[in-house]
């Protein structure tokens, strides 16, 4: 059982990552790329660097699960998972032995999930964003190209606010009106990005409660933490983001891809 | 449900429905199920979204899922109609159809209907421009969820409109809803 290899693969709305982990369910590589208009081959591209990461050979990959909105795409994979169940997966893995009911929060390129999960990990609940990017990565994104800011340092820019500043409204397009009326009257860009923070963390209160331990994945948390931060006061819980959390749905996809290889053979 | 609706009271849709439930009455005979393979049964409340029946039909045949039983196809029937009392009956049937009653006969009526047809979960459809028939708004599915054990989910979109239906979305929900439901 120590040579073989499972495989992970999330084509999402705005990144697509590719994950190896093995027998143990320790991650020996992964990549993570834009996402492109073609998905087949990007796929492809995301699994041959994982592969070179991990340096293991491709035919040592026994079982391979594909996920994301272009799940459908990847081809090559043995089977396919929505991203709700490969989150939960991922997202539980670090704390799967903690008593108690969970609920993971999948930040996305472009839709926000929320899945509360029971002390066995099962799914009893989950919810998606409506047909609207609201308070996903794709705001963040577009406040950050309205105050002219490179994306990597939007988190920084937040943790140096002097002031919490109310955005009425987590719609992007409405959003981006308020921050042009807020660039008049000489408000910080700090303060304004913390602002589209907290208008982050508003809609995933709007989207459902949150009960139990609470855990980010997804590439908004990973890349900025802060918001992990302000949810945690707003609930006075701990709220935990997991190490390479933007890689968390195909690291799900993974785990799921060994208990289908196990369960069949 | 069409003829019901624009053929009320018409010998046609008399013929219609005397035709489908010859046809259901010899599935049921048979032993032959709408959909091949039958894992899951579900329940759909709220309106039909019209322009995308052939997809959702589709998706949930692949799924091995059958949606056997909704409200709104029971709303366009009006059992209280007494000819020799027309006005009473019909103030009755009115007064009494499942839109017009509390959220505490709603949900009663929903749990009998999930008992009756052995549904495994239901799918509550938010009609973004139906309110009056969109259930999910006042806790409805989490009522129903912790009452019967059984999961619900809650799809936007829009019985006309399809500017509000996000079909990758509803169709990830629908798909992610049924993984639930393998896990047991």
């Amino acid at each position: 059982m120590k040579d073989i290899f499972f495989c992970g693969v999330d084509v999402g709305a705005s990144a697509t990552k590719a994950v190896i982990t093995d027998y143990n369910e320790r991650i020996l590589g992964y990549t993570i790329r834009r996402t492109t208009t073609n998905l087949g081959e990007l796929a492809q591209e995301v699994f041959k660097e994982a592969l070179d990461s991990a340096k293991i050979s491709k035919d040592s990959v026994k079982y391979i699960v594909a996920t994301g909105y272009g799940r459908e795409n990847v081809d090559f994979a043995d089977e396919i998972k929505t991203e709700i169940s490969c989150h939960a997966k991922g997202g539980r893995f670090g704390f799967k032995d903690q008593m108690g009911p969970m609920t993971v929060v999948d930040i996305g390129g472009q839709d926000n999930k929320v899945i509360k999960l029971d002390s066995n990990g099962k799914i009893i609940n989950f919810k998606m964003n409506r047909k609207c990017a609201a308070g996903t990565g794709a705001f963040l994104e577009e406040i950050a190209y309205k105050l002219d800011v490179p994306l990597d340092e939007i988190d920084e820019l937040a943790r140096n606010a002097t002031r919490d500043i109310e955005l009425g409204s987590f719609c992007t397009v409405f959003t981006s009106t308020e921050i042009l009326e807020s660039i008049k009257t000489g408000e910080t860009k700090e303060n304004m990005i913390k602002g589209a923070f907290i208008s982050v963390v508003k809609r995933i209160l709007e989207m459902e409660t949150l009960e139990g331990i609470v855990v980010l994945t997804g590439g908004v948390a990973a890349y900025n933490p802060l918001i992990g931060e302000i949810l945690e006061k707003q609930l006075n819980v701990d709220v935990h983001i997991p190490k390479n959390a933007q890689i968390m749905g195909a690291f799900g996809a993974a785990l799921i891809a060994k208990e289908r290889y196990l369960g069949k053979t | 449900m069409g003829p019901i609706v624009v053929m009320r009271g018409l010998q046609k849709a008399v013929d219609y429905y005397k035709v489908l439930k010859a046809e259901m009455e010899d599935r049921i005979a048979n032993g032959i199920a709408a959909v091949d393979g039958e894992r899951y049964r579900l329940y759909w409340d709220g309106m039909p979204i019209w322009g995308k029946l052939r997809a959702l039909s589709e998706q949930f045949g692949r799924l091995n899922t059958c949606v056997v039983a909704s409200t709104y196809c029971n709303s366009w029937i009006f059992d209280s109609f007494d000819p020799s009392d027309p006005f009473y009956s019909m103030a009755k049937a009115y007064t009494e159809i499942f839109i017009n009653r509390s959220e505490r006969v709603k949900e009663q009526y929903i749990t009998d209907m999930v008992k009756k047809f052995k549904i495994d979960g239901v799918i509550f459809h938010d009609s973004k421009t139906c309110p009056n028939n969109s259930n999910a708004r006042y806790g409805m599915p989490a009522r129903i969820r912790e009452k019967l054990g059984i999961p619900t989910l809650i799809i936007s979109g829009d019985l006309n409109d399809l500017r509000c239906y996000s079909e990758e979305q509803a169709k990830t929900n629908i798909e992610a809803f049924i993984e639930q439901l393998e896990e047991g």
